[in-house]
Formats: C-alpha cells, sequence, structure tokens
C-alpha cells in the first residue's frame, strides 16, 4: 500500500513538472488573446481618473501586462471591497487601487509579492540640517493623513494643514511628494508601504505570470511616480 | 505508612535509557527545525499549516519522554509510597488527549475550507533572481520535515520494546508514519498545482484524521493502563505470558498447595499480589521470603509483587452483607 502511493505521488510529480502551476478557473488562459477584466478604484497617484478614463502609476503598469498579453483591457470603476467579491467569484480578473499587502484582504483574494515599496519619511528644507528625530518637533503633515498619528508616536507634534506642500520646516509625505514640493528627504522613515495587486483567489499560473512581469518593475515605478503632478 | 522499596533499572534498561533519553533530545532539536522550516514554508496552504502542527505535535512525547523519564527511579516517599513509576503514563493521557484534540479541530477546519469552496493561493517567491513557484519549495519543506522522524522512529522502537516503554513505543510509531503526512501534503501541493483546487483541503483532512487516530489510539492504551489492565506485550494486544509462567513457578515449590496471581503494568514494570495456599504445617514466614525473592529473579521487569497466603482459591468477599457464591 505505501509502495503504491509513492508511486503514484512520483507520478503525479512527473506528469505535472513542466505544467505547474495550473488555473482552477483557466484565468490565464482565457485573458491571454482576449480580454483583461480589471477593477480600478482611485488612489492617488497609483490609480487616477480623468474623464472616466484610469490613469496613475499602476494603470500603466495594467496597460504593459495587456500589451504583452495580446489583451483588450476593460477597466470596471468601484470601491476595493466590490472588487475583491469580485475576484473570488473570478468575475473580474485583475483589480488594482494603490492596495497595500497589509490589507484585510488576503483571505478574499490573491494578493501578488510587492512590487515596489514606497515609503513616507519626514523631509525638511534643503537649506536646513537635517533631522536626527522629531521628539518635540513640529512636522507639518496634510490634514487626515494617518502620518500625524506616527508623528504623535515618535514623540513629534502633528501640525495638520491643508497644503504641506507650502510648510516652512518639517514636513511628512512621501519620498515622491517631498521630491516634487522641494524638500530634501531625511532618514526619519515613518511608515512603508508594500503595493501589491490583487487576483482571483486560487488562480496560481494567472498569479505567477502577473508576478513575473512586475518583478523587475521597480526602477519604472520610481521613475513614474517622480513624473506625477 | 510502610513504603514500596526503590525501583532500579537493571543495567542493560539502564544503558538504552541514557540512549532514549539522547534520542528525545534530538527528536526536540531536529522536529524544532523542521517547525522552523514549515513555518517559513507554509504559506497560505492548509495542508501545509496541518502537517506544521502535526510536526509541533510531535514535540509533545518527546518531552514527556524526557520529563517523566526523571521521575521514575525517584523512590518512594511518605506522599507517594507507590512511587513514580506512573509518571510516564499519566503524562501520556494528556499528550494523548492534545493530540485527539488538535486532530479534531485540524479535521473540522479542513472541511470548513472544503465546503466553503477556498482556492488557496500559492505564488512565486523571488530567489537568486528567479521566480520560483511556492509549491515547489512546500514540497522541499515537507520532504526535509519526514527524514528526522522516520530515522528516530525507526530507531526508537528496537529501544522501547526492550525497556518496555510503552509512551516510548507510541512516540516511535508516530514519527515512523510521518511519512504518510508528508505525502499526503505533497500530493496536496501537486493537486493544487495541476488545478485541483480540493487538493490541499483533502490532503490537510487525511493529516488531521491520522493525527485523530493517533490520539485515539495512544488514549485507549495510556488509559488502559492506568487502569490496571493485565500485562500485555510492547506494540500488541497479545496476553503476556508471565502471569501463567509466574504460577506455574509458585505450583511447583513444594510448600505450595494451590497459587494464583493478580498482576498489572505500572510503567515498564509489571506488579501485583500472588495468592498462595500453603500446605498445612509450612513455616509459612521464611517460605514466603524465598518465594518472592524467586519471583523477582524471574524477569528484571516484575517488581514488588505481594504474596498474600489465603486459606483458599475460592473469590473473596469482604463485606458483611454479602453472602459468596
Amino acid at each position: 500500500m505505501e509502495k503504491h502511493l509513492v508511486y503514484f505521488v512520483l507520478a503525479l510529480c512527473l506528469a505535472a513538472g513542466c505544467a505547474m502551476p495550473k488555473d482552477p478557473g483557466g484565468t490565464l488562459e482565457r485573458v491571454r488573446g482576449d480580454t483583461l477584466l480589471v477593477g480600478v478604484t482611485e488612489n492617488e497617484p497609483w490609480v487616477t481618473r480623468e474623464d472616466g478614463q484610469p490613469g496613475g502609476v499602476e494603470a500603466a503598469l495594467v496597460r504593459q501586462l495587456a500589451e504583452e498579453l495580446d489583451a483588450e483591457v476593460f477597466w470596471t470603476w468601484g470601491g476595493v471591497a466590490e472588487h475583491m467579491e469580485a475576484l473570488s467569484h473570478r468575475e473580474i480578473d485583475l483589480a488594482i487601487g494603490g492596495l497595500a499587502r497589509s490589507s484585510p484582504w488576503q483571505q478574499e483574494a490573491g494578493l501578488t509579492q510587492p512590487y515596489y515599496t514606497s515609503r513616507e519619511r519626514v523631509g525638511y528644507p534643503p537649506a536646513s540640517a537635517a533631522p536626527e528625530d522629531i521628539d518635540g518637533a513640529v512636522v507639518a503633515v496634510e490634514r487626515g493623513d494617518v502620518l500625524a498619528a506616527y508623528i504623535a508616536d515618535r514623540g513629534g507634534t502633528p501640525h495638520r494643514m491643508e497644503t504641506p506642500a507650502r510648510a516652512e520646516g518639517l514636513v511628512a509625505a512621501s519620498d515622491w511628494e517631498l521630491k516634487q514640493w522641494g524638500f530634501a528627504a531625511s532618514d526619519i522613515v515613518l511608515h512603508r508601504k508594500q503595493h501589491v495587486m490583487a487576483l482571483p483567489p486560487g488562480e496560481n499560473a494567472w498569479i505567477m505570470h502577473v508576478e513575473q512581469f512586475l518583478q523587475d518593475k521597480e526602477a519604472d515605478v520610481a521613475q513614474m511616480l517622480e513624473q506625477q503632478e | 505508612m510502610r513504603r514500596r522499596p526503590p525501583y532500579r533499572f537493571p543495567d542493560e534498561q539502564k544503558k538504552q535509557l541514557k540512549k532514549a533519553v539522547w534520542l528525545a533530545r534530538a527528536t526536540l532539536f531536529f522536529m524544532g527545525t523542521v517547525v522552523v522550516v514549515m513555518y517559513l514554508a507554509m504559506g497560505s496552504s492548509q495542508a501545509m499549516k496541518t502537517a506544521w502542527i502535526e510536526d509541533m505535535l510531535t514535540l509533545v512525547p518527546a518531552a514527556v519522554f524526557l520529563i517523566s523519564s526523571r521521575y521514575w527511579e525517584r523512590p518512594p516517599n511518605d506522599q507517594f509510597p507507590y512511587g513514580y513509576l506512573r509518571i510516564g503514563t499519566v503524562a501520556f493521557v494528556v499528550a494523548a488527549t492534545a493530540l485527539f484534540l488538535f486532530g479534531l479541530y485540524m479535521f473540522y477546519d479542513s472541511v470548513t475550507k472544503l465546503l466553503a469552496k477556498e482556492h488557496p493561493t500559492i505564488g512565486t517567491v523571488e530567489l537568486w533572481g528567479e521566480s520560483i513557484w511556492m509549491g515547489w519549495i512546500m514540497i522541499a519543506a515537507l520532504v526535509y520535515s519526514f527524514i528526522p522522524p522516520v530515522v528516530l522512529g525507526q530507531l526508537k522502537l528496537p529501544l522501547a520494546r526492550s525497556m518496555r516503554d510503552k509512551t516510548l513505543y507510541a512516540d516511535a510509531l508516530m514519527n515512523r508514519d510521518d511519512w504518510l503526512t508528508a505525502l499526503s501534503g505533497i500530493a496536496g501541493i501537486l493537486g493544487i498545482g495541476l488545478g485541483w483546487w480540493w487538493a490541499d483541503s483533502v490532503a490537510a483532512g487525511i493529516i488531521s484524521i491520522q493525527v485523530l487516530i493517533d490520539g485515539v489510539k495512544n488514549l485507549k492504551d495510556s488509559v488502559a493502563d492506568l487502569m490496571n489492565q493485565r500485562p500485555t506485550t510492547v506494540g500488541e494486544r497479545d496476553r503476556h505470558p508471565l502471569p501463567d509462567r509466574m504460577r506455574h513457578e509458585l505450583e511447583k515449590m513444594d510448600w505450595v498447595e494451590a497459587a494464583d496471581v493478580r498482576l498489572r503494568e505500572e510503567g515498564h514494570v509489571v506488579t501485583g499480589e500472588a495468592y498462595i495456599v500453603p500446605r498445612p504445617g509450612t513455616e509459612v514466614t521464611e517460605k514466603i521470603q524465598e518465594a518472592t525473592q524467586h519471583l523477582h529473579d524471574m524477569d528484571w521487569m516484575v517488581y514488588d509483587v505481594v504474596i498474600q497466603v489465603v486459606p483458599s482459591l475460592e473469590d473473596q468477599s469482604f463485606s458483611d452483607h454479602d453472602t459468596p457464591t
């Protein structure tokens, strides 16, 4: 009985070897040369909306992916929750919206490996010296941004503003925003976010394909972010 | 209160005990590494998670053995006049219960995942610049996970038989049967690779049933020991020949008219009472001393068998209200 089981498993190995893994729902096969259904959620700069058309870093990546697959892209706008549910029933093939790896949707959808890690840190006017820490310092931050809480955690005083770009002194924002606004980046990182895309759960061939596509896009993404307004 | 004499393993068994302790330590170490490897590789696969829990449960019998082995030869004292021989068995009941409950939980977990039609996501991981499917990593982890237990189990079996240690024996069998866990896990992952989303949950279910069965079996055996079951041979449910042999040895003695025994196991040893009807006119006290020594010389596992002199071998009744049948 034991021997038969071993042979069975070995046979599985051989049969499967090259073709692994497969999609239970055949997503990759279906998308290739056909249509790519993408759920989009507005979240600058990852997904932007102009005249109903999606733009931004992730939309650009998806267009590249579709070209590679010789597929036509159909965009559907909605909230993240709806897209996750649609993914779990394989109603859409991909969802983007600046999703983070730590999102609570890991059970509903298949998240890719992170393709980019964005950082939010403390910036300072290039004329001044770089701060070593923000204990007791005032740091400008956009009103409603969670960074205010992280600033307070580190002992700083958050100064909530409408447009932190106009702040004089320390500012907390993402790396590319600091660059755009003309601030220098200090070493004080307040928050790291690992960016992922969401795919139907268990469609492992499709997930593998998208992960491989995203593998070396880090530099491209950095460049695209800097070109944002 | 009168205490039992202290128990000492004979030299041969003492040597084997040392080896068994070393193997138990090795089990803790190697299974520790297996647990870490499995944790790093398991991802969102139900089969991997179940196998990982099963690997952690393997640590329990080894730990139980190490802890209880310190107590066996502790001399009986005022609080425990019968000594500490049963500590291993008691601990094993606890361990077997844990196995049973975990097996039940894992089975429930797998079945709910199967019914919910959850499709496990197994993506890629970047290693040395290459994108590798995590399934292969999981399979590699499963292969590593069954090598230490199978080897250790094989080494423990002969020791357990010769030491008459039933808990070590059960532990060794569980180790040796780990290959089935690994194989089920590998089949599950390969099934996922082939597009059968249910393969993962089914494999997890098979693994958890195994754990459940192990738990039930060990629970039955250790509870039977605590209930003073008649002595059995290690690994089988056969009646041990010792009680009959003992009775014959006693009946051979010239001062013995009739004899019988009532024996039970306490961990490694066999203990109990012998009932002798002496021939009239025997100097009973002296003869009992001789007979007791003779019984203990029969086998190293005989311990503290107490001889009772009785008027006849008929069943006794201790109650004033009963009339003997």
